[in-house]
C-alpha cells in the first residue's frame, strides 16, 4: 500500500474520467446513442477506483477527506458521481447528466493532483466531530447541484430540438420535457436542503472554534449568497411557475456561484479564516 | 372624491405578502450580500490610516459608499431595513399558509365529496363495479394495502368513502423550515443586542482580571448590556504540538476565576471553556521573548515579556517604556545556520535564537542574531534575551463581544 497504490488508482480514475468525457461529447454531438451506451462499462470502473481512494483517506486518516485540496478535490466529484452511476443504471434516460459531472470531477481530479496528493498532518481546527457533517452535506449538495446543472443542460438539448420540431431518435429517448423539469428541480431541492445542513453545521462549529455563529466572512457570505440563489429559484418554481428552459439556464449559471465559493474565496479574496487549504492555528 | 386609504393598504398588504415580494426582497439581500464581497469592507482595513488612503484614491465612490454605509454592508441601514422587510415578509407569509398547510395535512379536516359522477367522467380514473356483499371487505383490504405502503388512510363522512395521501405531513415541513428562519433571525437579533466578545493575549504566568479599558480593539458591541461579568484568568502553560510545522494541537492551562470560583481549566482548539454566560476559546498562539534591558554597571533599567507577532517567521517590534529605542525582532524557534543562511529546524522551541535589530531615532545601533541567555551591547547599556514563553490568543465571548490585546509589558 501506500503513496503508490493510491497515486495508480486516482490516475486510473483521472484517465477513465478522461475518457468518458470525450465518448460523451462524442456521443452528444454525432448523437451516437451506442456510445452512450457503452459508457456505463467505463464509468462504473472509474467511480469504483475514485471511492477506492475517497474511503482509503477517510479510513487512513480518520477523517471525512477534507485535509488541504487533494482530499477536497476527492471529495469533491464523488456525490457527483455516485448520483450519475445511479442515474446510468435505473432512469437511462437521464444519462446526459454526465456531460456535466465528468468533465467537472476531472477537473477537481486535476486541479488536486496537482496540488498535494500526499497525506497532511491533520490541523488542530480540522479536529472535530462537525467536520464530517459540515463537509460531507456541502460535497452532497453540490453533487445535487452538478446533477440539476446536467439536467438543465440535457432540458435545454431536448428542446431546441423539440422547438425546431427535429425528429431524432437520439433525444427522443430522453424522457419528456415535464419529466426532465421535475427532476432537475427535485436535486434543487435535495441540493438546498443539503446546502442548508452544511451552512447550519458550519456555523455550530464555528461558535465554538471562531467564537460567533457568523462572522460574515468572505466563504460564509458567498455560501450564503450561493444558498440565497438557489432558494429564490425554488421560490421563482414553486410561486411563479418559472419550470422549463428558464429553470434550465438558471440551474446552469447558479453553479457558479458554488464554484466562486469553493475556489473563487480560497484563491481571490484570501482573507479568509476558512482555509479549505493547510491552516496554522 | 376620497382617496381610498383603505383600499390602497389592502393592496399593498396582499402585494407585500406575494410571492414577488419574496422574490424581491431575497433578491435585494443577495445584492447587499454580494456587494459586500466586492466594496472594501471597513474591517478588513489593518487602520484607520489605510482606510483614509483608499478613501483619498478614489473620493467620489468612497463617498457613495459612506453615505450608504456599503463599507459595513452587514450592519448599514439598507441590510438591516431589508432585512426587517424580510422579517415580516416571513411572518405573514407563514400566518397565512398555516391553516391551509393544516388543511393540505387533513389536520383540520375536510375531505372533497367524491361525487360518483365525477368520478366516472374523470379520464384519470378506472371504476370498479363489486357485489355489494363484497365492498366492505374488499374496501378494508385496499385499506390496509395502502397503509402497508406508508399511504395515510383518512375516513371520509360516510363509512365507505376514504381519502389515502402519500406523504400527508409534508406540508408541515414548509412550516418548520420556515419558522426556522425567524428562530435564526430573532437569534441574530438577541446576540447582535447581548452579546461581547474579544480577542486576549495572555504569556505564560500573566494574569488577567476583567477591565473593559483593557480591550485594544473591540469586534462586537453590544448595544445595550454593556458589563463584562467577573472574570479572572490566570494562564499557566501553553503545549502546541507541530507535525512538519503544521499545528495538529494545542493544550492550554488556565485557572478560570468566576464569580470567585477558581477552577483550573484546560482549552483545545475546537473545546472552549464555558462558565455561566462566558466562553473562553483558544485562537493563535506566539511567542513572548524576556528581555531586559541593563546599564552599563549592571542595573537594570526595563524588561519584560514581549508578546510578539514572529512565531511564524515574520518580523515585530517593541519599545521599553520611556526609551528612545525601537527593537525589530525575527525568531527562530530551533536555530540553524548553514552556508551564512538563518533558519529554523522546525516549529518547536528547543534552540531558540532572535535576530535583534535595535533602532535609535531611525539608526541602527545594533545588529545581530542572538541566542538564549545572550545579550546585545549598544550605546553603553545591553539588552539580554533571557528567556521566552508562548503567548495564548484567547477569544472570550460574554453573552455581552471584542478583542483585546495586551502586550506582555508585566515586569516579573
Ligand atoms: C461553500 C460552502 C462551504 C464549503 C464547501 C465548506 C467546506 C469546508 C471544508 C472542506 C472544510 C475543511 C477545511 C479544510 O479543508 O481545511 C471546512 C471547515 C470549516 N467550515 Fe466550512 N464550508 C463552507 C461554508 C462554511 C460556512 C458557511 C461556515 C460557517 C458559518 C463554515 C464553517 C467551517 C468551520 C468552522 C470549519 C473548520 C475550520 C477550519 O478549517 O479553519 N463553513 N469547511
Amino acid at each position: 500500500m501506500g503513496d503508490n497504490f493510491e497515486s495508480l488508482l486516482i490516475w486510473g480514475a483521472v484517465y477513465l474520467y478522461a475518457v468518458i468525457t470525450i465518448l460523451l461529447l462524442t456521443a452528444f454531438i454525432f448523437n451516437k446513442e451506442r456510445l452512450l451506451n457503452f459508457v456505463i462499462y467505463l464509468l462504473v470502473p472509474a467511480f469504483i477506483l475514485h471511492s477506492t481512494v475517497f474511503f482509503m483517506r477517510w479510513s487512513m486518516t480518520g477523517y471525512f477527506p477534507a485535509n488541504g485540496e487533494y482530499e477536497n478535490a476527492v471529495a469533491e466529484g464523488w456525490f457527483g458521481i455516485l448520483f450519475t452511476v445511479i442515474l446510468f443504471l435505473w432512469k437511462k434516460g437521464l444519462r446526459g447528466v454526465g456531460l456535466v459531472t465528468v468533465p467537472a470531477t476531472l477537473f477537481f481530479l486535476g486541479y488536486g493532483i496537482m496540488k498535494n496528493p500526499e497525506v497532511l498532518p491533520h490541523g488542530a481546527a480540522l479536529k472535530s466531530s462537525w467536520l464530517v457533517i459540515h463537509v460531507m452535506f456541502a460535497q452532497l449538495a453540490y453533487g445535487a447541484y452538478l446533477i440539476a446543472s446536467g439536467l438543465g443542460l440535457i432540458y435545454i438539448l431536448k428542446d431546441n430540438k423539440v422547438r425546431k420540431k427535429i425528429e431524432s431518435t437520439f433525444y427522443n429517448k430522453f424522457p419528456a420535457l415535464p419529466v426532465i423539469d421535475e427532476t432537475m428541480f427535485r436535486f434543487t431541492v435535495f441540493g438546498f436542503i443539503a446546502d442548508a445542513i452544511m451552512i447550519a453545521a458550519g456555523s455550530i462549529w464555528a461558535k465554538d472554534l471562531w467564537g460567533s455563529y457568523w462572522s460574515w466572512d468572505p466563504v460564509e457570505v458567498w455560501s450564503l449568497v450561493s444558498w440565497l440563489i438557489y432558494g429564490l429559484t425554488i421560490h421563482l418554481k414553486v410561486t411563479m411557475g418559472w419550470g422549463g428552459r428558464r429553470l434550465a439556464w438558471i440551474l446552469i449559471f447558479a453553479v457558479l456561484g458554488i464554484v466562486i465559493t469553493y475556489w473563487g474565496v480560497d484563491i481571490i479574496v484570501r482573507n479568509t479564516q476558512h482555509a479549505f487549504t493547510v491552516s496554522a492555528l | 372624491m376620497f382617496y381610498d386609504v383603505a383600499g390602497a393598504l389592502r393592496r399593498f398588504y396582499r402585494f407585500f405578502r406575494s410571492a414577488k415580494m419574496t422574490a424581491i426582497i431575497i433578491s435585494a439581500l443577495l445584492l447587499l450580500f454580494f456587494s459586500g464581497l466586492i466594496i472594501p469592507q471597513k474591517i478588513f482595513f489593518q487602520s484607520k490610516a489605510q482606510y483614509d488612503v483608499w478613501k483619498a484614491g478614489n473620493p467620489i465612490l468612497s463617498w457613495i459608499i459612506e453615505a450608504l454605509r456599503l463599507n459595513e454592508v452587514y450592519v448599514a441601514p439598507i441590510t438591516i431595513f431589508f432585512m426587517s422587510l424580510f422579517f415580516l415578509n416571513l411572518i405573514v407569509v407563514i400566518s397565512q399558509r398555516v391553516p391551509l398547510i393544516l388543511k393540505k395535512a387533513f389536520i383540520i379536516k375536510s375531505i372533497p365529496l367524491i361525487d360518483a359522477e365525477a368520478v366516472k367522467n374523470d379520464a384519470n380514473t378506472k371504476s370498479f363495479i363489486i357485489p355489494e356483499d363484497k365492498a366492505k371487505e374488499a374496501l378494508s383490504k385496499i385499506k390496509v394495502f395502502l397503509r402497508k405502503r406508508l399511504w395515510s388512510v383518512i375516513d371520509g363522512d360516510s363509512s365507505n368513502a376514504f381519502l389515502a395521501v402519500k406523504n400527508r405531513y409534508s406540508p408541515i415541513g414548509f412550516l418548520f423550515f420556515h419558522l426556522s428562519f425567524l428562530l435564526c433571525l430573532t437569534g441574530g437579533l438577541l446576540v447582535m443586542y447581548t452579546r461581547f466578545s474579544g480577542e486576549l493575549i495572555l504569556t505564560e504566568g500573566q494574569e488577567f482580571y476583567a477591565d473593559l479599558r483593557a480591550f485594544r480593539k473591540i469586534t462586537r458591541d453590544p448595544k445595550i448590556f454593556k458589563a463584562l461579568p467577573p472574570v479572572g484568568i490566570f494562564l499557566e502553560k501553553v503545549v502546541p504540538r507541530y507535525e512538519r510545522d503544521k499545528a495538529t494541537d494545542l493544550t492550554v492551562r488556565m485557572k478560570v476565576r468566576y464569580e470567585n470560583d477558581v477552577k483550573d481549566e484546560i482549552i483545545k482548539i475546537n473545546e472552549p471553556v464555558t462558565r455561566g454566560a462566558m466562553s473562553i476559546m483558544a485562537q493563535n498562539i506566539g511567542v513572548s521573548p524576556l528581555f531586559v534591558l541593563r546599564a552599563d554597571d549592571g542595573k537594570e533599567i526595563a524588561g519584560g515579556y514581549f508578546s510578539l507577532n514572529v512565531f511564524d517567521g515574520e518580523e515585530d517590534s517593541f519599545e521599553f517604556e520611556n526609551m528612545p529605542y525601537k527593537l525589530h525582532v525575527r525568531f527562530y524557534p530551533d536555530y540553524e545556520k548553514k552556508n551564512n543562511k538563518e533558519y529554523t529546524l522546525s516549529k518547536d522551541i528547543k534552540n531558540p535564537f532572535i535576530h535583534l535589530t535595535i533602532l535609535q531615532e531611525g539608526l541602527v545601533v545594533y545588529e545581530n542574531t542572538i541566542g538564549k541567555g545572550q545579550g546585545a551591547k549598544f550605546d553603553s547599556m545591553s539588552v539580554s534575551f533571557e528567556d521566552v514563553r508562548y503567548w495564548q490568543g484567547l477569544k472570550r465571548e460574554f453573552a455581552v463581544q471584542d478583542k483585546l490585546n495586551i502586550s506582555g509589558q508585566r515586569r516579573i
